[in-house]
């Protein structure tokens, strides 16, 4: 097979085709890549990546500006939808730090960009190394998960953590009154004292990746702000043990953080305490909410999408179930992400449920949503639903 | 001048955008080689329709714990096979076949996907592949197959060719249609699974018919326009990643733009001639 001469005549074409097209991409903006190669500052900020928006956020409050922190997801994205460009993938390269939540969260291709960092040798933080999860039950269809709540927490065998949930409960109690006061100065001492078996933090990262795989463990904990604060303290040792010079500033802002937290705990029983046991019942969009029903005496009596997932086909009997639960609990919400508003709203329909509320409950909202930090948001959730739940 | 030349540089100074360039650059090559010989014969959707046949294949392979690729390449073979026969014995049309096979077999794989729900296998995932995270591995596998996907194209070219433009005379000449269709089926099917699992399906389709199309609409011989189709495949990859850099845009959807460009151009270029 001889090349002829005359194919020599479509060589000025490719070179016209691609010139042109490099031009388009010169013209187009360009982001500068983040690089590290910045004037020497005499202390570097420790750079962090994180796989979604709200954690983002948590390094934010306990790094100030000590931290030069960006999410994989911004605000309002979908992680089960999220397609990285390149310099998404290069920031996870540069990154000093990698935070992630765990528990299997970050499926598919995020968890591929971490085993990436991993291998790059940066520190790669995954937060259920801090809290102590509740299991995750996949729901077969709705009705399932009623009253298994008070097993879950005896099961858990633990990964050597103790924290308790319920402990936290009492503590925020006893906090209640001076909180106001006190928030975003000084007062670490007294929070850390139930901390203190938090120093395996960065030590077994293999076995955090043993929980991806069998996806046992619910990893939607954020709904949970005393599971929240665990996380903190333990994001901020892991901090301070990649940046020593600033532990001592991450130790302290984490700790005020954490009142913080504690306030909005309380906050949220405060908010809830008007809604009577019929009402406490949930009807969300995906199995997202187990942490916050087995906190605040919820109970998810249904999901629309029985998997973790947002991409998974619902089988028919699971929904036609699900009315009948929906029915049967004089349910008068269903609590949904933009992503399902289809399927809930027929499922409105079908069932005579009149609200269905749109929750943040992946991610921050966007700039001017009202919810764009985490307390913020946990704040429009409690106040959306309980509006939705008391209206009868 | 310098910033021109940081800008071809800098992204490449990352390992795994290297790795994205080696084997989008092959399968650049690979794909419109095939698709040279996929767009003459109208073939066009077979590789899309495999991509989604091979679920319940996937679906196995996952459930015994296996690499999907373990149960997607079996099961494209079988496929291609199964195409092929059916072709050949009812005398439907291949789109007709294609579009049948697909159907059933990707239905089958999503409702037999919530059998793997405990290792959340992602549908996206399995489609969509991420050029930006290919391995070592991957950059191997796609340099052996474009080797071997090369070299049999090269080998069988001529009867290829003579069997695609005149399937009547071949039998004449005694060459068995049958037998190279089955082959090329093969080859096809292997090469789309494969590549899907480094660059995703929307590359791999792209490629595959894109750049052929483009270079058959301005050349005037096969030989040529599988030349020129592998070249628009690998400035369409090359200008694409750049460009997917530069923008921080998810990298295989740049490249088939690019490619699209390319058609548009090509069109042009024939219009113009007419």
């Amino acid at each position: 097979m001889t090349v002829p001469r005359s194919i020599f005549r479509l060589i000025p074409i490719l070179l016209i085709v691609i010139s042109s097209a490099l031009a388009a991409c010169v013209v187009a903006p360009v982001e500068a890549p983040v690089t590290g190669d910045g004037p020497a500052a005499e202390s570097q900020p420790l750079r962090i990546v994180t796989s979604g928006s709200i954690v983002a956020d948590w390094v934010h409050q306990i790094g100030g500006d000590h931290v030069e922190v960006s999410a994989l997801v911004p605000p309002g994205g979908d992680m089960h939808m999220f397609q990285p460009g390149p310099q998404d993938v290069a920031r996870v390269a540069d990154a000093d730090m990698v935070v992630m939540i765990g528990m299997g969260l970050e499926a598919g291709w995020l968890d591929q960009l971490f085993e990436q960092a991993r291998a790059d040798e940066a520190v790669v933080i995954s937060l259920e190394e801090f809290i102590d999860p509740l299991p995750y039950l996949p729901m077969g269809g709705a009705g399932d998960a009623h009253g298994d709540e008070e097993e879950h927490e005896d099961d858990e065998d633990g990964h050597g953590h103790d924290e308790d949930a319920d402990e936290h409960h009492e503590d925020a109690h006893g906090h209640d009154d001076d909180a106001d006061e006190d928030h975003g100065h000084g007062h670490d001492e007294e929070t850390d004292d139930d901390h203190g078996d938090h120093e395996d933090a960065d030590g077994d990262h293999e076995d955090a990746h043993d929980h991806h795989e069998h996806g046992s463990e619910d990893p939607h904990f954020w709904f949970d702000p005393p599971r929240v604060r665990a996380a903190v303290t333990g994001l901020a040792q892991a901090m301070g043990a990649a940046d020593p010079e600033h532990a001592a500033i991450y130790a302290e802002r984490a700790a005020s953080y954490g009142l913080e937290l504690e306030e909005l705990h309380s906050w949220i029983i405060e908010q809830v305490s008007v809604l009577s046991a019929e009402q406490r019942v949930l009807v969300t969009s995906h199995d997202s909410f187990q942490y916050f029903a087995h906190l605040y005496d919820f109970e998810v009596v249904g999901t629309i999408i029985p998997s973790l997932g947002t991409s998974a086909e619902i089988e028919a009997q699971a929904l036609a179930r699900l009315v009948d639960t929906i029915k049967d609990h004089g349910v008068n919400a269903i609590f949904t992400e933009a992503l399902t508003d289809k399927l809930a709203a027929s499922l409105a329909q079908e069932t005579g449920v009149d609200i269905v509320v749109r929750l943040y409950t992946g991610s921050l909202g966007v700039p001017g949503s009202g919810a764009e930090t985490y307390i913020d948001m946990m704040r429009h959730n409690v106040e959306t639903m309980v509006q939705a739940l008391s209206t009868q | 001048m310098e910033i021109l030349q940081s800008w071809l540089v800098a992204p490449f100074t990352y390992a795994f955008m290297v790795r994205a360039l080696a084997v989008s650059v092959l399968v650049g090559v690979m794909c419109p080689l095939l698709g040279t010989y996929v767009v003459t014969r109208d073939l066009g959707f077979m590789s899309d329709a495999l991509a989604h046949s091979v679920m319940p294949g996937v679906v196995a392979a996952v459930l015994v714990g296996l690499h999907p690729l373990w149960g997607a390449v079996p099961s494209a073979i079988v496929i291609a096979l199964l195409l092929g026969w059916l072709v050949h014995s009812t005398g439907l049309s291949a789109d007709t076949t294609i579009g049948i096979l697909f159907a059933g077999l990707f239905a089958l794989g999503v409702a037999l996907l919530p059998l793997v729900r405990h290792v959340s296998l992602n549908l996206e995932d399995l489609l969509l592949g991420q050029v930006l995270g290919a391995s070592q591995v991957d950059v191997m596998v796609t340099a052996i197959l474009t080797a071997v996907v090369t070299a049999v194209l090269y080998g069988l070219h001529s009867r290829l060719l003579f069997v695609s433009f005149d399937p009547l005379g071949a039998k004449v000449a005694g060459l068995s249609a049958t037998r190279l269709d089955y082959l090329f089926l093969m080859l096809l099917a292997v090469a789309t699974v494969t590549a899907l699992q480094a660059v995703g399906i929307i590359l791999v389709i792209s490629l595959l018919i894109t750049p052929a199309a483009a270079a058959l609409l301005v050349t005037r011989t096969f030989e040529h326009a599988m030349f020129l189709s592998a070249g628009f495949g690998v400035s369409a990859t090359v200008v694409g990643l750049y460009a997917s850099y530069h923008l921080n845009v998810a990298s295989g959807p740049v490249m088939a733009l690019v490619a699209t460009a390319i058609f548009a151009v090509a069109y042009a270029v024939a219009a113009a001639r007419r």
